[in-house]
């Protein structure tokens, strides 16, 4: 606790003093200890770009200009000639170990911590991530936003054991779908022929571009289905096995 | 569908009540949760501070044409279509930007939402949790694991699609969790119905917070405040 700041606990429960510019550990919440996040994990990532920027050539300048605001547009004298997403449409899955000290192995390296008696911190050689810990101690999440990069991250603790029969019972799934790239189409005025190509493509000389559209799609999905003792799969998914 | 043919693979956690893949594939890429539904739930298993975490992305592209003869735009959310005649295409944009929300809720075990949002939780099913919130929020579904320790929720709307986790915080009984994300500190505790918390901007000359009896999280601005939780009579 910092100076100016006081805390004590009294039987009708914790009295907390509050100031600006201080940060609290007061020890009273269930404290989160390192050890118990020990074990084998599997950390699966969803990434998306914040945004699109969109490139304009001035015919009568020659210059290109680049816009990241989504309410711009081509003004007189300009042509769209291109765009782009700001970062990268990906997925990350990897295998990491924590040791009872925090010592992290595997697809990332580094030093796990527990911030604030309730966060599970992450310092990798070369940046740190908050986790949030559930009660149960083996579902962690984060959300973050690094630039112009979104990501959100779920890490599950392996079960030390596993049958088909662990799994029966009433399932939902809830599945969140993102496009990868966009497609961009281009027409030369010359030929009055078109093209298509990736957002890293570019509009060439005597080209417009015509039409953009994602490759992939935005698509969310909630399902349920039921799994039997014996791995039967039944409902919105029929799988046997 | 989420599935494709053959052997999908997912990671099961410790409790074997949440499964998570991510998958990138060449035409789309996606996060699946699966959640194990509770055999029963009550509001008393939901009740107690939890960490809200997501993403949430647009879910369409537009684009905006202009058309030379009448001097006017065209917009237009199909990807199949394109310049026609006379039009330029002048402008593309998601209607909604991504962002990763966070913050923290409470839920009392008599329903009352508080924190990040406000409103009313309800239990439809053991396997769907619906809080009615305040605002703009509307009416969110939440799907609990079967030990009620992470929710999960999905909501498609006005051009945005978003997927939220919210993970129970684990709080002691009349005890605090501070929280310093975001603007101002704010309070997490497990709400009762005979719990309420208490205010004093010096020790001794203690006052009710309003409407904080059968809360669970309360956000201060304060620059200095005592803060304190009491039990009282239930109502």
């Amino acid at each position: 606790m910092q100076t100016g700041t006081r805390s004590k606990v009294t039987p009708n429960g914790m009295i907390l003093a509050l100031g600006c510019l201080m940060a609290i550990a007061s020890g009273a919440e269930a404290q989160l200890q390192v050890s118990e996040l020990a074990g084998d994990w599997t950390y699966s990532e969803i990434s998306v770009p914040k945004d699109i920027t969109e490139t304009y050539f001035n015919v009568n300048t020659e210059q290109n200009r680049t816009s990241n605001s989504s309410s711009d547009f081509a003004k007189v004298g300009e042509i769209f000639v291109d765009t782009f997403f700001r970062a990268d449409f990906e997925v990350f899955s990897g295998g990491i170990n924590v040791a009872s000290g925090g010592q992290v192995t595997g697809a990332e390296s580094g030093q796990l911590s527990v911030g604030r008696g309730v966060y599970a911190d992450l310092a990798l050689s070369d940046d740190r991530i908050r986790f949030l810990v559930s009660s149960g101690k083996d579902v962690m999440a984060r959300g973050s936003t690094e630039g112009d990069e979104l990501q959100l991250g779920i890490v599950v603790k392996k079960p030390t054991s596993m049958t088909t029969a662990d799994l029966a019972g009433n399932w939902t799934f809830i599945d969140f779908q993102t496009p990868v790239d966009l497609v961009e189409t281009y027409f030369h005025s010359i030929n009055e022929t078109t093209r298509q190509g990736d957002s890293s493509d570019f509009a060439r000389e005597n080209e417009r571009l015509v039409d953009v559209y994602l490759k992939g799609c935005f698509e969310s999905e909630i399902g349920s289905f039921a799994i039997s003792s014996g791995g039967l799969v039944t409902g919105d998914v029929n799988v046997s096995g | 569908m989420f599935l494709g043919e053959g052997i999908e693979t997912f990671q099961a956690n410790a409790s074997m009540d949440f499964m998570v893949r991510a998958l990138g594939e060449t035409e789309d890429q996606r996060l699946t949760t699966i959640i194990k539904s509770p055999t029963s739930t009550t509001l008393a298993d939901l009740a107690g501070a939890w960490r809200l975490t997501g993403l949430l992305t647009p879910d369409r592209l537009v684009e905006n044409f202009w058309i030379g003869m009448t001097q006017q735009s065209r917009t237009s959310d199909q990807g199949v279509d394109f310049a026609q005649t006379d039009e330029q295409l002048v402008d593309v944009y998601f209607p909604e930007i991504a962002e990763t929300p966070y913050g923290i809720i409470g839920i009392s075990e008599t329903g009352a939402v508080s924190g990040l949002a406000t409103g009313t939780a309800s239990v439809a099913s053991p396997s769907r949790v619906d809080l009615n919130l305040t605002g703009d929020d509307g009416m969110l579904s939440f799907y609990p694991t079967a030990n009620h320790n992470v929710m999960v929720g999905l909501t498609v709307d006005g051009g945005e699609q978003e997927l939220i986790l919210l993970l129970r915080v684990p709080v002691e009984p009349m005890k605090m969790v501070l929280d310093t994300e975001g603007e101002g500190i704010g309070l997490i505790w497990q709400g009762r119905s005979d719990v309420k918390l208490q205010k004093a901007s010096t020790l001794g000359s203690w006052s009710d917070v309003i409407a904080s009896q059968g809360q669970s999280a309360y956000r201060s601005e304060a620059m200095v405040e005592f803060y304190r939780l009491i039990q009282v009579a239930a109502p």
